[in-house]
Formats: C-alpha cells, structure tokens, sequence
C-alpha cells in the first residue's frame, strides 16, 4: 500500500520545532488532525486587550505543493464562524476574516486566496511555496489575531 | 518513588535528592538553528551552553541562555529537575546588547536592546516613540532594512542581529490582501 506522502510532510510539520514551540507557549493548539483535515486554535487579542482564541480548519490535500485552505471554524458547531463572531481589530483583521465568495482566510498563503486577484503573485513573501513549513500559517494568524496588543500598548502607557 | 522521563527511572519522592534520567529541550541558537538537546535531570540548565559553545568557537562563559518568554538570562543556579519547563524553547546568544535603529518614512530612532527581547518589544517601542496613532497601531510590523518580509513578533533580537551588535529595521504596514469576493 502506498501512503500519501503529504501525510508524513504534514506529521514532520507538526513535530517542527518552530510549531513545538507555539504549542509549548499557547499560541496555538491542535484540536484534531485527521489528515487532510486538521482544526486547531490560535490564541487572540481583542481590541479591548482580552484574550482569547480562534478557531480554523485547515484542508492539506497534496501538502505541500498545493497551499493549505484554511477557514475560521467553529469546532463546537462544525460551521464556518458566522461573521458577527468573527475577530474585531484594525483593516487587516477585517479583511483577513472577511466574509468572501470561497470564505477561507484571506490572506496570501492561502489555496483559494492566493489565486483571488493574483494576490500570491502581489506578495510573494506572504505567498505560499512548497518550502515553506505549517508554522509559517500559524506565525502569520497569531501574528494579525494579536496584531490589537499593539494599539493597547499605547493605551496602556498614555 | 519513581516516575518515568523518556523511558528512564526518575526519583520523585520527598527523600530524594537526586534525579536521574533525561529531558529533552529545544534550543535555538540561530536563525534556522533549531535542535533538541537531551540534558540530565540534576544538571545546571547553562550546561546548555557547553554544548553549543564549541560550534561558536568560543566558550560557555561567553554565551547567555535565556528561555522563550523569560525577562532575564538562566543561571547556573537553575537547576533542571522534574518541575523544570524544559517543553519551552531555549535561546543561545552572545553576550552584549543590540542597537536597534527603526527606520520610518523620513524618521528614524534608536534603542539599545537586550538579546533575549523580542521583535514584539521593539514594535512596541516603535510605535510610541513614532507617535502613530493607536487605530492605525494594529497594521505596522517591522521589517529588515529594504525588506518585505515581515518579521515574526516573538523571533529574538538577538538571532537578528547574529554576531552584530547593530540592527536596522524598517516599521512597515503589514499588507493586507487585495480584494474581496
């Protein structure tokens, strides 16, 4: 029988150390990984500076020449999370979680997204390419889910 | 009493004083230099630093050990033992701080910060001394001098800057995809 590479490739991601690593510090958790799906959790700031966490579903079919789909997911409701649910936060928290025709993530990296007004060619360092590892995704949603830590911190020192 | 580690025997009971066995830790001493070091319960946590000395030629003395999150540098005080977090990543850095210069627009500042902070700090900082504005705080990230790439908030400066002491960065609005459907 012959296993799909992308299993293993997805398996090696999760045991990298940069992935390890988020998981060890909270910012993000696996949920369940039945490949190709995996639901995890990113940890959040919302912009009156609470934390919280998020919810997504990635599908990693032929990982990882074709990019990974990921939409924020409500694991409880098994459903895409209604938009009035959704992260609070400046432009770039908006438009990444924007309700939109294929509804994924939107960002660069994304399977759906990338290809959606050539944003992967637009930003090709926010693009996805096979050598890129799984914790690349995770960096970049903690990084904009957190991105109202920023504004808080001016908050905090006026 | 006795508990596993890795497959081998640990002392866990009130009368001993002694651990033996092994934990595994992650350290980072590099930009891309990941690895697992197994360490023996029992042993200073800066025997980490003995390990990774040789591939810098240099000594354990000259290299500080911090651990992801920590506000100061591990000492040979702190000993690795049962309770001991060592899931949590470890850095390796050189000793000494680092001249970080922002650059913004037609502005620029500079701060001398600590190796084991984080580029979230220097963000941070950023923002207030650019006087930006809090709604439009949330969509700038820090970048390399003339570079796109946006830098991870947790990457430590000191694997930045490596074996300078110096480290210019650009405070950049993170992009944002085109469009919508």
């Amino acid at each position: 029988m012959i296993q799909d590479p992308s299993v293993a490739r997805v398996a090696a991601d999760l045991e990298e150390g940069n992935f390890l690593n988020g998981c060890a510090v909270s910012r993000w958790r696996i949920v369940s990984f039945a490949f190709p799906t995996l639901d995890f959790m990113v940890s959040s700031t919302e912009p009156d500076g609470t934390a919280s966490e998020y919810g997504f579903r990635a599908e990693l079919s032929r990982f990882p020449a074709q990019p990974p789909m990921v939409r924020i997911w409500d694991h409880e409701q098994n459903i895409p999370l209604p938009q009035d649910r959704r992260p609070k936060g400046g432009q770039r928290v908006q438009t990444s979680f924007q309700c939109w025709g294929s509804d994924t993530v939107y960002r660069p990296w994304d399977r759906l997204t990338g290809s959606h007004n050539s944003n992967a060619a637009r930003y090709p360092h926010l693009a996805w390419h096979p050598h890129r590892r799984l914790a690349f995704v995770f960096e970049d949603l903690h990084a904009i889910l957190n991105s109202n830590a920023h504004a808080q911190s001016l908050r905090t020192s006026a | 009493m006795t508990d596993s580690v890795d497959g081998q025997d640990v002392c866990t009971g009130d009368g001993c004083t002694q651990a033996h066995g092994k934990v595994a830790i992650p350290v980072k001493s590099d930009i891309g230099s990941d690895r697992v070091v197994e360490m023996e319960l029992g042993s200073p946590v800066t025997d980490i630093l003995g390990l990774i000395a040789p591939e810098h030629g240099c000594i354990a003395d000259e290299l500080v050990l911090a651990r992801e999150g920590a506000d100061e540098p591990l000492t040979s005080a702190i000993v690795i033992d049962q309770e001991y977090p060592h899931q949590l990543r470890h850095h390796v850095h050189r000793p000494g701080e680092v001249s970080v210069t922002v650059f913004y627009q037609a502005d620029q500042n500079c701060r001398v910060f600590k190796r084991f902070e984080a580029v979230k700090d220097i963000l941070i900082w950023a923002i207030q001394v650019f006087e930006l504005d809090a709604a439009l705080a949330t969509e700038f990230e820090l970048a390399r001098r003339g570079q796109k790439e946006e830098l991870p908030g947790f990457e430590h400066i000191g694997h930045l800057a490596g074996k300078d002491c110096e480290l210019a960065l650009d405070l950049v609005r993170g992009d944002i995809a085109n469009g919508s459907g």
